[in-house]
């Protein structure tokens, strides 16, 4: 039986101009589902269920702001990487404001 | 009448009967339900997520073939919130620990999400939010209430749509053949509503402050998106100006387009012309394709400061940017305006909290930019970066003396030096030009056009300054005028010197956009136009018909006559002349 790996790591979110923001969060909380980990995230006090993007959402983190990132389970290693992904996209001509949404 | 003022955010003229839509969206009474029927609610709540989910991604699928995948993935995202585990769980136990109706315990779930929200104070993203959250609980409710459809998908009169507010999926199922315009109470130009109504090419007003309770359903409105007006209880004369604006539209759109698209706006006698697009969003980038247009002649960008707490990053400047030029391609101009913030335009903005008595005269546009440096440059770095990526032109606003085009110009030259010392790459030989539309300017046009590449003119604030006339203030409206003869001389004077220095001079006022001007202005040199888009396939038109010889002609006769009443309808004469069904 393999030790329960669990991994802490800071993150800086990106995906400007908005953050993590309802794409994001979505995306974010729909790969969660699909591993077999806890994960939290949390903005100082505040922690969100990973699996849920209402709950990741209520951060409200705009670009620029560092959340902690704690996963804790059996596919914790390979979670990290596509997760981080998510949080520091590059955003995309969708997340500005203006027709480019 | 009474005339309401908000912000433009889709261009074009409707008049119709109001429909107007409940302020408080759907109320849902508190409602118990017994204990047996606590587990037929839960199958309720169940049921309605999966179908509003169900829905969502059809609203996806089909509004990515209407509006492209990037605005119907927010309805992907919509689908994905809907089968949020947290919202199933806490809805759920709101039902079996209060016996609440499905309804009820949907409405509370989501409120409850939305608190957490206002709890961290307001900013861009929260704003954001709360709205896709409004949108997902009223889809829910409308599911579970099995309503009668959606009000604005059952219509089938002509109307105008007038609501508080509009939420993103009411909006995407507007139909363009029914609604005819939008005004919105509240709302901004980055609002989704704002978006989809310019996606949809939907006339829209939004931000108008209270109005609604001065309106019943069926009264006749005018939604000007071109000035950002909304009239209620028109008078005759104002109806008849709307209607023949309407018409003017209406002819514009539809076969010229199609016809126009791919023909050189040239005229009878081969001199070529260009026409360019004046765009405020980068999707409207592919609005100026789609009518043949030559280039972007004028891309203002205070949009990126519209509903801002915080000054938009270069980051956002720059993506705008790119996005711009990369849509029109390396052969294709796109002529970008520096910020032109103050005057009307979104007061109360970063840098402009403080009052002034009379803030046209004041510290807006390019004052406000050489006040407040960092903005600016921030603004000029992004704008050179995106140089790379296409044939960019820098333009600066409102400049009123040789001094200040200066400044500008070493301001530009500093960021260009930061660029170069971190080694970023730009295009070194970026053609500079400046708006001619103060007076002084003009009237040392000769002066100026010796520091820049080409010079734009913009006739309204032109007009504006020239007869000391605020064309928004009913008592002296009549004094603004493009046909006055100042303006004509100011023109001749401008466009001589820029043809002397042998520098491109570009039209870009309204007056562009109005045919009773283009052989004046054609007459007087002008050879680069730049108006709405959605008017270039009707100008096009026009310039085909053209003359030189006779535009000459008319420029001269028009400089002879001494009031704009007589200049107008010799203008107007000469126009049917050579286009017999144009309006009057």
């Amino acid at each position: 039986m393999p030790a329960t790996l669990r991994i802490v790591k800071s993150v800086v979110v990106a995906n400007p101009p908005m953050g993590l923001h309802l794409r994001p969060a979505t995306a974010f909380a729909k790969l969660v589902r699909g591993l077999k980990c806890n994960v939290t995230l949390s903005h100082g006090e505040k922690r969100a269920d990973g699996r849920s993007a209402f709950d990741l959402l209520g951060l409200l983190a705009p670009p620029g702001t560092e959340l902690l990132l704690e996963i804790e389970g059996e596919d914790a290693e390979r979670a990290v990487e596509p997760l981080c992904e998510i949080l520091t996209g590059e955003g995309e001509l969708s997340d500005t404001p203006g027709p480019l949404s | 009448m009474e005339i309401r003022r908000g912000i433009a955010v889709s261009p074009g003229v409707a008049i119709g009967p109001a429909l107007v839509l409940d302020t408080e969206g759907i109320l849902i009474p508190i409602r118990s339900v017994s204990t047996q029927e606590v587990d037929g609610e839960v199958r309720r709540l169940r049921a309605a997520l999966a179908e509003a989910s169900h829905l969502a991604q059809e609203k996806q699928r089909t509004l990515s073939a209407k509006l492209g995948k990037e605005i119907a993935d927010i309805f992907a995202a919509h689908a994905g919130l809907y089968e949020d585990p947290i919202l199933v769980r806490d809805a759920e136990a709101l039902i079996r620990a209060n016996n609440y109706s499905a309804e009820y315990a949907v409405s509370r779930a989501v409120r409850a999400i939305m608190k957490r929200l206002d709890a961290a104070g307001s900013s861009p993203l929260a704003t954001r939010l709360q709205a896709d959250f409004v949108d997902l609980e009223k889809q829910l409710l409308i599911l579970l209430q099995g309503a009668s459809g959606q009000p604005l998908s059952a219509i089938t009169e002509p109307i105008i749509v007038l609501a508080h507010d509009l939420t993103p999926s009411e909006t995407a199922i507007l139909d363009p053949k029914t609604v005819h315009a939008l005004a919105t109470e509240s709302g901004g130009a980055t609002s989704h509503t704002a978006i989809m109504a310019g996606a949809l090419e939907i006339p829209a007003v939004v931000g108008v402050g209270r109005f609604l309770s001065d309106i019943s359903g069926g009264d006749t409105v005018i939604v000007d998106g071109y000035q950002g007006l909304l009239i209620l209880d028109p008078d005759a004369e104002t109806l008849q100006r709307y209607m023949e604006l309407r018409f003017r539209d209406q002819t514009t759109s539809g076969l010229h387009q199609v016809f126009q698209k791919n023909i050189p706006a040239e005229t009878k006698d081969g001199v070529r012309l260009h026409l360019f697009g004046n765009i405020e969003f980068p999707g409207e980038a592919r609005h100026c394709l789609d009518r043949g247009a030559d280039g972007v002649g004028l891309y203002r960008t205070e949009f990126l400061y519209v509903n801002k707490s915080v000054d938009p990053t270069e980051e956002e400047h720059f993506q705008a940017y790119q996005t711009v030029l990369k849509e029109l391609g390396p052969d294709r101009p796109v002529v970008i305006r520096t910020l032109d913030l103050g005057g009307d335009k979104f007061v109360g903005m970063t840098g402009l909290t403080h009052h002034e008595k009379n803030p046209f005269l004041g510290l807006r546009s390019v004052r406000l930019c050489l006040k407040n440096q960092p903005m600016f440059k921030t603004q000029l770095r992004a704008i050179l970066r995106a140089s790379v990526y296409g044939d960019l032109r820098i333009m600066f606003p409102m400049v009123s003396t040789a001094m200040e085009l200066r400044q500008c110009k070493s301001i530009l030259r500093e960021v260009q030096e930061d660029l170069e010392e971190a080694r970023i790459p730009f295009k070194s030989d970026i053609p500079i030009g400046t708006m001619i539309e103060v007076p002084s300017a003009a009237i040392m046009a000769d002066v100026l056009a010796r520091q820049v590449d080409f010079f734009s003119i913009g006739t309204n604030d032109l007009v504006q300054y020239t007869l000391a006339a605020d064309r928004n203030n009913e008592t002296v409206a009549d004094l603004y005028n493009a046909a006055d003869p100042s303006i004509l001389r100011l023109l001749q004077t401008v466009i001589r010197a820029a043809n002397t220095a042998e520098i491109d001079v570009t039209i870009c006022g309204e007056m562009s956009g109005e045919p009773m001007y283009m052989q004046l202005l054609l007459g007087l040199g002008v050879r680069q136009f730049s108006a709405t888009p959605r008017k270039i396939p009707e100008l096009k038109r026009i310039v085909r018909q053209l003359c030189l010889a006779d535009a000459e002609r008319v420029a001269h006769e028009a400089l002879q006559l001494e009031t704009a009443r007589e200049v107008t309808s010799y203008l107007r004469e000469q126009l049917r002349r050579i286009l017999p069904d144009a309006p009057d």
